[in-house]
């Protein structure tokens, strides 16, 4: 468990009585049904542990109907680890057996390495990226953007060799344990932690840069506590690469993009890593127009709807969520949404083609408008 | 003769248990019926009889549900819980519930602290969350009209958006909804210029108890009868469900500016706050703190190392007049020998006003408290809070009893004492603890009255106060019970709260 029982104890408290963070929680305001505010979930935990209720499906359903974006905790006066508190309960249903036959199955396709999208190696070697097989430089994709934006991946890898900047990617990639870890199966996500680390150390990696900003967060605050020994290895995202590069004159723009554009805060960035200005030096770098800012953003940016994998078990949950916030990138009057995580990009691009009426607005990684703007793409 | 009394035993153990399949089958068949009568009528999927949800709508912020469930033991639950999407919806559940005489339970935020959602008797609880659209913003007569299930800060933002503010800040503002605030009477921390919920409403939509809608007239000003829209106001659920709400907005003030002084006696602090309100000079925040409360409250959450009387004042509106305002309380202030502590120690508080609410800074357990509040006339209320900090302090010494206390909403005649009692140890047996806990209510209800005051004066009544209900109204509480027949007749709408008979 992540949490002390002394701590878990604690939040457990905290919560169990009380409706300060109500109106922070999206999901709640989406379902609109007490038992999935905050305050209804740690009621029910309470009830669990005392005997009240049973460890069931239902039980589980109200912990994993959550973003876990840790939005909860920053509202919070007293900074109660909210979003612990529902990872550590998900272990305990996870153990017990008793999660919706949604995640177990989920579970069971992350074991098995199904949907993992086809490995980076293949996807840049065929794309004619050069890599260098002894860079002690490691790009990361990540099962989303293997899956999902193989494009946005070779762009990187471009932006990477425009730099100058030699790398390399693992030969066979393996899933993080991110997933694991917050649909609560705690062996498993302990089992690939050691592993990517043991891949790492083998690769002798000495920085590893992400493309999605939840592995990031697995490598930065989890794999060690999960027994994978990452020592001497520095960890970064690609948006704080790219940054730097732009900085030092390592990539020069030379096609400047038509504004306005806003930008989306990934919460695995903005909160857990205080990553809110280099995305934003990026965009001021090659957005010749306007860069507007959403009225929550930055640390206090809501979820997009993919956190806590959510859009795994409640997909139609966080396609509201992608909905609500894509209203609200419109209503700055952008044109385009630029987002740093391939997983807010994947629920931003459903979240528009599922819902016609919303304002016409491009939804752009910035790995992408970078690769414009230097004019690789 | 044995044989007999063998043959006689038998049938007696055949007949007993017969008689309790008998007696247990058609319940629950008739509990299965009328839960598809409610999913026929709102959707299988907004009707729920999960225990895991009959749970989490089991209470409020009542200390007492919380002390029950604290020591591990089964509160009181719904049967069936439902999410109306619309009046038509909440008319169909409540002329099913009727209809088998089930006791109805709206429900908004659950941010109440009187127990006034806990289903006693079980029934169905009506969560109206899920209607939660603003229906018009009338910007020329500055009025909103919204469902009752819009949370309050969301609300707030809107109107933000639009240039307007509710100027209704209670402590529940993240978690309560606006049907909540005209159903118990709410009060926010502006109150004393912008008023309570009840003088900011201006017409509401009313489910009744047979299922019929009304609507009360279209502004609170006539000469057209007795106030109908009052009779609603505060009824916490036990007339009928509120379905839509119309009540007046603010322009957002061009400035709001704050101060804070520092008394070295509470009465010096009340007197200038008489001082203050009865010059006329609407403050829209006027705050003072006992020693208490500024030594407990003000220093443990604000870090404002105080001793003496903690003091806030705010004046809001257009820029000069409220440095007008502003001059005006200084003076009045500094006069009573108050100490200024200057402008930063009062927009502090401002910035930091909903912190007290949150763990761990909020009185909660294993602490046992209440909110003991009242209010009276400018003559009587240090009086009333003499009598008080005595009853609770030197009453239940034994139980390390504390008393703090702060005045916080002021109106042209007196103020609001928001006072409250800790007991930093409770006895850990649940009876033993909620005996304790009625006993200082009582003492210090019952105080309250003695010396000119009410039970409550913005949280409501509920099932914690409605047993003295009767006490204070005496003969007139007939007069509401007669309301409430007329309306209610089967007693199906929030039974035992309020005082008010239970039927069902």
């Amino acid at each position: 468990m992540f949490l002390s029982e002394a701590e878990r104890s604690e939040t457990l408290w905290a919560c169990r009585f009380c409706m300060m963070c109500h109106v922070a929680d999206r999901v709640a305001a989406v379902l609109r049904r007490e038992s999935y505010t905050p305050r209804g979930r740690a009621a029910v935990l309470w009830a669990l542990e005392k005997g009240l209720l049973d460890w069931n499906a239902d039980a589980a359903d109200l912990v994993y109907t959550a973003v876990n974006d840790g939005l909860l905790e920053r509202w919070c006066v007293g900074k109660y680890p909210y979003e612990e508190l529902i990872v550590d309960a998900r272990a305990r249903f996870f153990r017990l057996g008793a999660v919706p036959e949604e995640i177990r199955r989920r579970v069971e396709d992350l074991h098995a390495g199904r949907e993992m999208g086809p490995s980076p190696a293949a996807i840049l070697g065929d794309a004619g990226v050069a890599m260098d097989p002894e860079a002690p430089r490691i790009l990361f994709a990540g099962c989303t953007s293997r899956r999902r934006f193989p494009e946005t991946l070779i762009r990187l890898g471009r932006l990477f060799n425009a730099a100058g900047v030699p790398f390399r990617v693992l030969e066979e990639e393996p899933c993080c344990g991110w997933p694991l870890y917050q649909l609560g199966d705690f062996d498993g996500a302990g089992a690939f932690s050691r592993r990517i680390a043991q891949m790492l150390r083998r690769a002798a990696a000495r920085e590893v840069v992400a493309m999605d900003a939840d592995c990031l967060r697995m490598f930065t605050t989890r794999t060690v506590r999960f027994g994978g020994d990452v020592t001497g290895i520095t960890f970064r995202h690609a948006v704080e690469a790219l940054a730097d590069w732009l900085k030092d004159g390592k990539l020069v723009v030379r096609r400047p993009l038509p504004g306005p554009v806003t930008y989306h805060d990934p919460c695995a960035l903005a909160r857990y890593r205080a990553t809110i200005e280099p995305p934003r030096d990026i965009l001021r770098r090659v957005v010749a127009g306007e860069i507007r800012e959403m009225e929550e953003s930055g640390a206090n940016a809501p979820c997009c709807g993919a956190g806590g994998m959510l859009a795994d078990y409640k997909p139609e949950v966080a396609g509201e969520l992608a909905a609500w916030r894509l209203r609200e990138a419109a209503e700055t009057g952008a044109r385009i949404l630029a987002t740093a995580c391939t997983r807010c990009d994947e629920m931003f691009r459903a979240g528009r083609e599922a819902n016609a009426a919303l304002p016409p607005l491009e939804v752009v990684n910035v790995i992408d408008l970078v690769a414009r703007a230097v004019a690789i793409a | 003769m044995k044989f007999f009394i063998d043959i006689m035993k038998q049938l007696g153990y055949f007949v007993a248990n017969l008689s309790r399949e008998f007696n247990s089958m058609p319940t629950d068949f008739r509990y299965q019926v009328i839960v598809n009568e409610f999913r026929d009528a709102l959707g299988s999927e907004n009707v729920s009889v999960r225990p895991v949800d009959l749970y989490a709508y089991s209470m409020d912020y009542y200390l007492a549900p919380q002390i029950w469930a604290d020591r591990g033991l089964k509160p009181c639950q719904p049967d069936i819980v439902v999410h109306p999407g619309s009046t038509e919806e909440v008319a169909r559940v409540v002329k099913i519930a009727s209809r088998h005489r089930l006791p109805v339970i709206p429900y908004g935020g659950g941010s109440g602290s009187q127990g006034g959602v806990t289903p006693l008797y079980g029934g169905v609880v009506v969560d109206v969350k899920r209607m939660d659209r603003i229906l018009r913003i009338d910007d020329r007569s500055l009025t909103v009209t919204a469902q009752p299930g819009i949370n309050g800060q969301r609300l707030e933002w809107a109107l933000n958006r639009r240039g307007f503010t509710l100027a209704h800040y209670p402590a529940s503002v993240y978690g309560a909804t606006l049907g909540g605030y005209i159903a118990a009477r709410g009060s926010g921390t502006l109150s004393t210029k912008y008023g309570k919920a009840e003088d900011m409403v201006l017409s509401l939509e009313v489910v009744l108890p047979n299922g019929e809608v009304i609507r009360t007239l279209p502004v609170p000003n006539h000469a057209c009868g007795p106030g109908l829209l009052q009779l609603f106001v505060g009824s916490e659920g036990t007339l009928g469900v509120i379905t839509e709400v119309t009540i007046r907005i603010e322009p957002m003030p061009e400035a709001r500016r704050f101060n804070a002084y520092l008394f070295e006696d509470i009465r010096a602090g009340l007197e200038a706050g008489r001082r203050i309100m009865t010059r006329r000079l609407q403050p829209c925040t006027l705050r003072l703190y006992d020693d208490n409360s500024s030594e407990r409250i003000v220093k443990r959450v604000l870090g404002l190392d105080v001793r003496g009387c903690y003091m806030v004042v705010g004046a809001d509106g257009e820029a000069s007049a409220v440095q007008r305002t502003l001059d005006a309380m200084a003076a009045i202030c500094t006069e009573q020998g108050g100490r200024e502590l200057g402008p930063e120690l009062g927009e502090h508080w401002w910035r930091h006003r909903y912190d007290f609410y949150f763990p761990p800074h909020n009185l909660m357990l294993p602490e046992m408290s209440g909110t003991v509040e009242t209010t009276t006339t400018y003559d009587k209320i240090y009086g009333i809070y003499r009598a008080k900090r005595e009853a609770i302090e030197e009453g239940f010494k034994e139980f390390g009893a504390r008393y703090i206390a702060h005045f916080s909403h002021w109106f042209p005649w007196g103020v609001m004492i928001y006072d409250r009692f800790i007991i930093p140890k409770p006895p850990q047996d649940p009876q033993e603890a909620l005996e304790l806990h009625t006993m200082i209510w009582a003492k210090a209800a019952r105080t309250s009255l003695a010396h000119g005051g009410v039970l409550n004066d913005h949280h409501g009544i509920g099932f914690k106060l409605g047993w003295l209900m009767p006490e204070q109204y005496g003969p007139a509480f007939a007069v509401l019970q007669a309301i409430k027949d007329a309306l209610d007749p089967q007693g199906i709408m929030n039974p035992g709260k309020f005082g008010f008979a239970r039927r069902v």
